[in-house]
């Protein structure tokens, strides 16, 4: 029988290039030129610096399925490689990452049917049909290769991609939260130096993260007109690694989660010149690669030009 | 403040046509350019009207030009002949497309092909190729805006123009509404530059409706003077004029009409159809009419000799006996040739304006963009102030225009059509796209409190009376403004930055939570702007492209409903693009 990863990543490929392939008339490619990014690389560690030279590729295949007046069904292939070279080559702690990625994706929006544009009037809204705003559905899986900058350890990774988005802030609607599930793992690991491979430490392995965010205007219900910009912010996170072995779970660092919440208020013009907006809040835990909880006072100023 | 009095902002799409290209070639063909190079002119000129309200056919059409000229050896040999600028402005042309033409725009190759001469040399070397190619690149513009901007970007802070609309399009009706549209976007000229654009319609009494389309845009679109162009083929004396003088007699309305022998004309024997002395009788009968003689009837009248001759002498005796009676300077080219005709110009003028009538009567115009056959209107204005006398340049351009345009003097309100401007200007003053000049604050300071008006400076260009303004706001307002944010009055909420709106959560989401959110509001916005009729611009066709490029507007936390909507202006093009805007 299968194993379950290597199902995964064969779905995947599969997914991927039929997405490829399938119906390209009405599909369109967006191309263009790799981006290129000198740099300098610094080690807190070793006290040395080194030049970089950075790449990256994007290149993209869509097609919409929807008609314009319709929610709109998308479907994209993507193909991204970005990746640096250190002269130091202990400076450079980012893979070499290559993935070829196909999403599907329903805008559950449905235009406005606004009347004929006449100009220095707003739209009749007695002869116009507003938007439909319910979200987003995103499914999406990808393949990918990393590597470091001596091409001495490989990976093959792949995964998947969940969740639904929602951009709205009051009423029930605005309970819902933004919620993304990601799911993936590290399907075949090769070394050039078999005297670095240890016990358990080229084991494939996977892995699972969950965004989930919500933003309630719950100010819009509060009597005064001055507090009606307030708003509630949540933010959960979580990331697990499964069949890491176990002196990496002993030390419990397979698994991390993090909970952030608070109140923001957004001006509705600058004050002070300049002030758009606070938010202040509290967090706890952590974000890989950081690895020890903590407890955090969160202070957030929005400035910008008037 | 200074006054250009005789100036043109109409773009060649809003004038062309199949038979006005002949108008303009013969025009060519007049001022001395190879007839060779006037034909290369006329391919241009032929695809422009095939292509009239594209957006990128000025720039494709200049490219064009270039390019017939450098593959064609005889043109170039034609052109080098002109003159020793000329000369070495095609050597550039030749010596570019030899080193790698595709890669130049043709702004690029025009700017290296102009690089050479000052704002001296510019009025003195005469026409050249290079003259003529900027000459095509300002008409072949896309819009009035665009060509109205080039020639402000030339003055000083306060300075004005007075544009002269032109109905040299076929009047037998069929192209009433391309000269409409030609007067509807050069009322917006008004509002964009308030106080120093004074625009004058244009009348053609071989248009039957004439008389109603002027009064029309002078009671209600801004408009304080009429322009008349006899040449193109009409009588000044003849029945249809007459509720034309009635009217500008009775409120005081200018009048400026071309008056030298060159110009446009329909045909050879039209020309004396500018004659002054046809305006005698009319004087009689219209006393106190105010009439400005454009070119004064032709330089050479005022450069041969002592006494002012043809023409110019003509409409100086006519100043004599009616205090309506003026003239202007524009396309005075000739004295720059230099010499003895040079100084004779000059003392006439100091003479002109040292004696009365006379001194009170003639006033500053360059007839941009026309005149760029032959130089740039910097240095247009830079030849007049370096070889006027002390305060001669005053009197021409400030002291004598203000009064033939019936500006406000002390605290009056200024004449008939200045008022109607003013009222023009207040009822839209929601849409003014820059700062009104200082006398136009003062007249809305008298027949309105001052505080009822406000600009809207251009770097906050956010107008009801742009479609993709109000299709981004209709969209905002749908999915991405709180109830509060709807409340807020248009003006306002454009300038909303993305933190502000719900879509964004700033550091309580992971970034890839917020590029989802972002995702969305792009490609719904995106599909809002089909839905609304707005097709892609060229090089936006790819619905990932759009996409990416609004979603990048959106994910700044910084960036303001505005100014997503002008990234969406730059992106699709709205069924109202080109159509002339509405007023209040």
């Amino acid at each position: 029988m299968m194993r379950p990863t290597r199902l995964l990543l064969t779905s995947a490929v599969v997914l991927v290039i039929a997405g490829l392939v399938a119906s390209p008339a009405d599909a369109e490619w967006d191309l263009s030129w790799p981006t290129l990014r000198p740099g300098i690389a610094g080690g807190q560690e070793e006290k040395e610096l080194g030049l970089s030279l950075g790449y990256e590729i994007s290149e993209g295949y869509a097609r919409l399925i929807s008609d314009p007046g319709s929610f709109q069904w998308s479907v994209r292939a993507r193909f991204e490689s970005s990746g640096s070279y250190v002269w130091a080559e202990g400076l450079n702690p980012a893979p070499w990452s290559t993935v070829l990625a196909f999403d599907a994706a329903l805008n559950m929006f449905r235009p406005a049917v606004n009347p004929d544009f006449v100009p220095g009037e707003l739209p009749d809204e007695s002869r116009r049909v507003p938007a439909e705003n319910h979200g987003r559905l995103r499914l999406g899986l990808q393949v990918g290769h990393e590597t470091d900058q001596s091409f001495e350890v490989h990976q093959v990774i792949g995964g998947l991609v969940a969740g639904y988005a929602n951009i709205r802030t009051v009423g029930w609607a605005g309970l819902l939260p933004t919620v993304l599930l990601f799911g993936d793992g590290v399907l075949m690991v090769s070394r050039v130096r078999d005297d670095e491979v240890l016990a358990g430490a080229d084991e494939t392995y996977a892995r699972a993260r969950l965004e989930a965010s919500l933003k309630h205007h719950f100010g819009e219900y509060l009597p005064t007109s001055s507090l009606k910009p307030l708003a509630l912010y949540l933010d959960f996170r979580y990331s697990r690694e499964f069949s890491r072995g176990e002196a990496w779970e002993e030390t419990d660092r397979h698994k991390a989660l993090y909970v952030a919440g608070g109140i923001g208020y957004a001006f509705q013009e600058p004050v002070f010149w300049c002030l758009r907006g606070v938010a202040a809040g509290v967090s706890y835990g952590r974000i890989p690669p950081v690895e020890k909880d903590s407890t955090v006072a969160l202070v957030y100023v929005d400035l910008g030009a008037p | 403040m200074r006054i250009n009095c005789h100036a043109h902002v109409f773009n060649m799409a809003s004038v062309l046509t199949n038979a006005t290209v002949d108008v303009l070639l013969r025009r060519l063909r007049s001022e001395g350019f190879p007839d060779k190079l006037v034909d290369a002119v006329r391919g241009v000129l032929e695809k422009a009207v095939a292509h009239a309200g594209d957006y990128v056919a000025g720039d494709r059409l200049v490219h064009e030009l270039l390019h017939a000229v450098a593959g064609d050896v005889s043109l170039s040999n034609a052109i080098a002949a002109m003159n020793e600028t000329s000369r070495l402005q095609v050597n550039v042309l030749n010596a570019e497309i030899l080193e790698d033409f595709v890669e130049h725009a043709a702004a690029d190759l025009l700017g290296k092909i102009l690089l050479a001469g000052d704002e001296e040399s510019d009025a003195r070397h005469g026409r050249t190729f290079g003259d003529l190619l900027d000459f095509a690149r300002i008409g072949l513009q896309p819009s009035i805006d665009d060509v109205t901007a080039i020639v402000m970007e030339q003055l000083d802070g306060d300075d004005a123009i007075v544009p002269l609309a032109m109905d040299i399009t076929d009047p037998r009706g069929a192209d009433e509404k391309l000269y409409r549209g030609q007067l509807d976007h050069t009322a917006a000229q008004i509002l964009a530059w308030p106080g120093r654009v004074l625009p004058f319609v244009g009348v053609n009494p071989k248009r039957g409706n004439t008389f109603l389309i002027a009064k029309e845009y002078l009671t209600n679109r801004g408009f304080v003077g009429v322009k008349l162009y006899p040449s193109l083929g009409w009588d000044v004396g003849c029945d249809a004029m007459k509720p034309v003088y009635e009217f500008c007699q009775a409120n005081a309305v200018p009048l400026l009409m071309h008056c030298s022998r060159g110009g446009f004309y329909r045909a050879g024997e039209d020309i004396e159809r500018s004659a002054p002395s046809l305006w005698a009788p009319l004087l009689e009968a219209y006393p106190g009419m105010k009439i400005c003689f454009g070119h004064f009837g032709g330089d050479s009248g005022l450069r041969k000799g002592m006494l002012p001759t043809g023409w110019t002498h003509d409409i100086i005796e006519l100043m004599k006996s009616h205090p309506g009676v003026f003239a202007d300077i524009a396309y005075h080219n000739g004295p720059m040739a230099g010499g003895e005709e040079e100084a004779n110009y000059f003392k006439a003028i100091s003479t002109l304006l040292t004696l009365a009538p006379c001194k009170d009567r003639v006033l500053f115009g360059t007839d941009y963009w026309l005149a760029r056959m032959q130089l740039r209107e910097g240095s247009y204005w830079h030849y007049f102030e370096k070889s006027l006398k002390p305060g001669e340049m005053e009197a021409l351009a400030t002291r004598n225009a203000s009064l033939f345009l019936g500006l406000p003097q002390g605290n009056g309100n200024g004449t008939w059509s200045i008022q109607r401007y003013v009222d023009f200007v207040f009822r839209n003053r929601h849409a003014c796209r820059s700062a009104p000049a200082a006398w136009l604050v003062a007249a809305l300071g008298n027949r309105y409190r001052p505080t009822d008006f406000k600009t809207v400076p251009s770097d906050r260009y956010w107008s009801l009376y742009v479609e993709a303004h109000v299709r981004v706001y209709s969209f905002f307002r749908d999915v991405d403004l709180t109830p509060t944010q709807k409340g807020l009055e248009f003006a306002k909420a454009g300038g909303l930055v993305m933190s502000q709106l719900p879509h964004w959560s700033g550091i309580f989401a992971g970034k890839t939570t917020q590029d989802e959110k972002c995702s969305y509001v792009a490609e719904c916005l995106d599909a809002q702007m089909a839905a609304d009729g707005a097709v892609p611009r060229q090089g936006f066709e790819s619905a990932m492209k759009r996409c990416s490029e609004i979603k990048k507007a959106v994910s700044d936390h910084g960036t303001k409903i505005r100014e997503v909507a002008e990234r969406v202006r730059e992106i699709y093009r709205f069924r109202s693009d080109g159509k002339a805007p509405e007023f209040k």
